[in-house]
């Protein structure tokens, strides 16, 4: 085939031109190390990247959201501990008031410090979180128990997504806790306890027991639950830690690219470039041969 | 014969190589000039005894089946070219790896009514939803703005390429009468086809001609399916938008009627334009419709379904589009929430608030539920996504083919009609050593009639 000069000059150039193409493209993936850079390098694995992405997004709010909750729940069951406490310091108070030997005024003096619990009974059932009000259900802006001890909150669960098949729930119930929605009124319980003392009632002052171990006991079971629950968020939050894991790996393998071989493309398309370039030289020189 | 006809045997070979050279020098000069047909010396013996050599004139050496398949393959390498260019801009829009898609958009907004569930009384959390609504919808409407924008500019553009398509036919159109009246005249017509060629090379890249080459040596030109240039008279080439918005081209004689051409345009930028706008940016735009629409009407869905801070609901998330047609462009966040955060529907009952966070965990969760087609969100973007992908690197192949065979068309055109500088550094060789025994040849014959003379005169 006859070669004229025009294509000899377009074919050197053409081959210049798709090499810095390559290079530009080696370029890229070795300085991302990323194989897809933009969705027509592979658009499948483009496609799979966005939902991979996604996916990945999603899991980083739900571990955050995790944290949010971990932190008011281990906060709500700290509470509840020292509910608990509060309850069996009641109990040994009652213990002490059921005494025969104990006169009217030992009794109203035990009557005094159980009125003491009982308000500081009130102010933990109005701990604050970074939510608001702890055990107010959803009533979480406003302060759900009364010096008396009367419930405004409600029973709602707090609940968030950490991608379970349902919502999760997040939250220790006041209203169980502290109110005959679980079974009894721990602030009558305590305010039994005080009539009874203030009455110097031996018998009524045992009738109590009872009653205040039931409260005890209500509130542990409460703390118990906001326990697993705990336990539930830290399990949840391995399991979307691995999730995360997996799913940079996934990207890795669907985008990643070898860094080795990337490098090697880089210095192996930098030396056929200088050798095109010299080659080009030579060939476009050749009519200047022919004039010497 | 005698020495004096061998001197003007020998003028006619000084003429030749003259006239050689002349070649050579016009062969060499035009190398680089785009249409220039190489010309090559038609040289003749004279008539029966004469014994000299004549100049028949200048070939213009062109092969017009390979110019036709060029002009073709042309046409059809700058449609590719021009659909791949178009679409390197529409997968700009879409490349999340570049940090231009709209996953990170869709991720926060979902994102924000987890962190709304934390914590529902949160103005924060809830300034935060309303934020990455507007974000969201912003992000998808500049998206759609973007390709309407395109589609808009792609009808300038079509409009301008068949302004210089009908330039270029009329000047076509001039040479071929230029061509036929010098031919009639028993001119040479090199320069003036010359001319003609660079212009055709001009006018396939920008829509498809077969060009036919006629007896009186002007050529017919049909561009997609219509004929464009007659002898010496131009159609018009016209653009505009039919009913449904897509280009429209119609071919048109001078006060004749428009001719709809539409569907015949197969090669040039106008064809590449066509493509990438009534077909790749009009499906892609409907799948982000289809997108849009569907993140709205679910979310507005469940959002209506819940409470706002003040315990009213009902509320719009979105603005509602009355169909999926327009949907992304018209995407905003809806004037029920708009500077309100109060107004995003945590609680699923008014009983609920401000606690309550069952409704913002149902919006959260509407990240994995199916939304558009069967597809979630984040996989109906993925496919969105890849699509262009796949259209993008499926016009690159394209490219590449079109080029190679547009290219392998070129070097086969210039095999034949091109400038070799070798062969022209020959030529030169060749007639100057020709130029060379010529003046020996005179200058022998000289030598001759000069002893004659001398003997004669003794």
């Amino acid at each position: 085939m006859r070669i004229a000069d025009t294509t000899r000059q377009a074919d050197v150039l053409r081959t210049i031109q798709d090499l810095r193409t390559r290079q530009a493209d080696a370029q890229a993936r070795a300085l991302t190390g990323r194989q897809v850079n933009k969705p027509s390098d592979d658009p499948a694995a483009a496609a799979e990247l966005a939902r991979i992405r996604a996916s990945s997004a999603q899991a980083d709010t739900q571990l955050k959201a995790a944290g949010v909750a971990k932190g008011d729940l281990e906060v709500a069951e700290g509470v509840l501990a020292q509910a608990g406490d509060l309850f069996q310091q009641a109990h040994d108070l009652a213990m002490q008031g059921s005494n025969g030997s104990m006169d009217a005024a030992n009794r109203a003096t035990l009557a005094s410090q159980v009125q003491g619990l009982k308000d500081q009974l009130v102010g933990l059932a109005n701990t604050q979180g970074a939510t608001g009000y702890l055990f107010a259900g959803s009533k979480t802006a406003t302060q759900p128990f009364a010096a008396s001890g009367a419930f405004s909150g409600d029973n709602t669960d707090h609940v968030v997504d950490l991608g379970g098949a349902a919502p999760t729930s997040v939250s220790a119930s006041g209203a169980d806790a502290f109110t005959a929605a679980g079974g009894r009124d721990v602030f009558a319980d305590l305010d039994s306890l005080i009539t009874a003392l203030n009455s110097n009632s031996q018998s009524g002052v045992q009738a109590t027991l009872a009653n205040l171990e039931a409260s005890r006991k209500q509130i542990t079971n409460v703390r118990a639950l906001a326990g697993i629950k705990l336990d539930r968020l830290n399990t949840t939050e391995d399991i979307l830690g691995q999730a995360k894991l997996a799913l940079a790996q996934r990207e890795e393998t669907t985008a990643g690219a070898d860094p080795y071989q990337a490098y090697s493309d880089l210095v192996t398309l930098g030396q056929s470039l200088e050798q095109a370039v010299g080659v080009a030289k030579k060939v476009l020189d050749l009519g200047d041969l022919f004039r010497t | 014969m005698g020495l004096t006809q061998i001197l003007s045997t020998a003028l006619d070979g000084l003429n030749a190589s003259q006239a050689g050279l002349t070649s050579t020098g016009q062969n060499i000069t035009n190398v680089n000039t785009p249409g220039y047909a190489r010309r090559d010396l038609q040289l003749e013996t004279r008539g029966q005894g004469l014994n000299g050599v004549n100049v028949a004139g200048l070939r213009r050496i062109a092969d017009t089946v390979i110019e036709r398949r060029q002009y073709q393959a042309i046409g059809l390498s700058s449609a590719a070219s021009e659909r791949d260019s178009q679409l390197g801009a529409l997968e700009a829009m879409f490349d999340d790896v570049g940090g231009s898609g709209l996953s990170d958009a869709l991720s926060a907004f979902y994102g924000s009514f987890s962190a709304l569930a934390s914590n529902p009384s949160d103005p924060t959390a809830r300034a935060n939803v309303l934020a990455k609504a507007d974000a969201l919808s912003g992000r998808i409407s500049d998206t759609a703005d973007g390709i309407a924008a395109a589609k808009g500019e792609l009808l300038t553009k079509a409009q301008e390429t068949t302004a210089e398509v009908n330039r270029k036919a009329q000047q076509i159109a001039q040479l071929n009468q230029q061509i036929v009246s010098a031919r009639a005249q028993g001119q040479d017509t090199g320069n003036l086809e010359d001319q003609r060629a660079k212009v055709l090379l001009g006018l396939a890249p920008l829509v498809d001609i077969t060009v036919l080459t006629q007896g009186n040596g002007a050529v017919m030109i049909q561009a997609s399916g219509a004929t464009l240039v007659d002898d010496v008279s131009a159609r018009t080439l016209s653009v505009d938008l039919a009913s449904n918005g897509d280009l429209r081209f119609t071919s048109q004689t001078v006060g004749g009627a428009p001719t709809d051409v539409t569907r015949y345009l197969t090669g040039g930028t106008l064809a590449g334009i066509k493509e990438a706008r009534d077909v790749d940016l009009a499906q892609v735009a409907t799948k982000l419709d289809d997108l849009a629409y569907g993140i709205q009407t679910q979310v507005n869905a469940q959002h209506t379904a819940g409470f706002g801070l003040d315990g009213v609901g009902g509320r719009n998330m979105f603005a509602v589009t009355a169909s999926s047609v327009g949907a992304a462009r018209a995407m905003a966040v809806s004037s029920d929430v708009a500077g309100n955060p109060n107004a995003i529907a945590a609680a699923s009952s008014a009983g609920t608030v401000p606690g309550g966070s069952d409704n913002a965990v149902l919006l959260s969760r509407l990240a994995v539920q199916p939304a558009v087609g069967g597809r979630t969100v984040a996989q109906a973007y993925g496919d969105l996504v890849g699509d262009v992908g796949a259209r993008k690197a499926g016009a690159a192949d394209e490219v590449t083919l079109r080029e190679g065979v547009a290219n392998q068309m070129s070097a086969m055109r210039e095999s034949a009609s091109g400038v070799s500088l070798d062969e022209e550094m020959i030529s030169l060789s060749k007639y100057q050593r020709a130029y060379e025994a010529s003046t020996k040849l005179i200058t022998t014959v000289d030598q001759l009639l000069e002893e004659l003379m001398q003997r004669l005169g003794r």
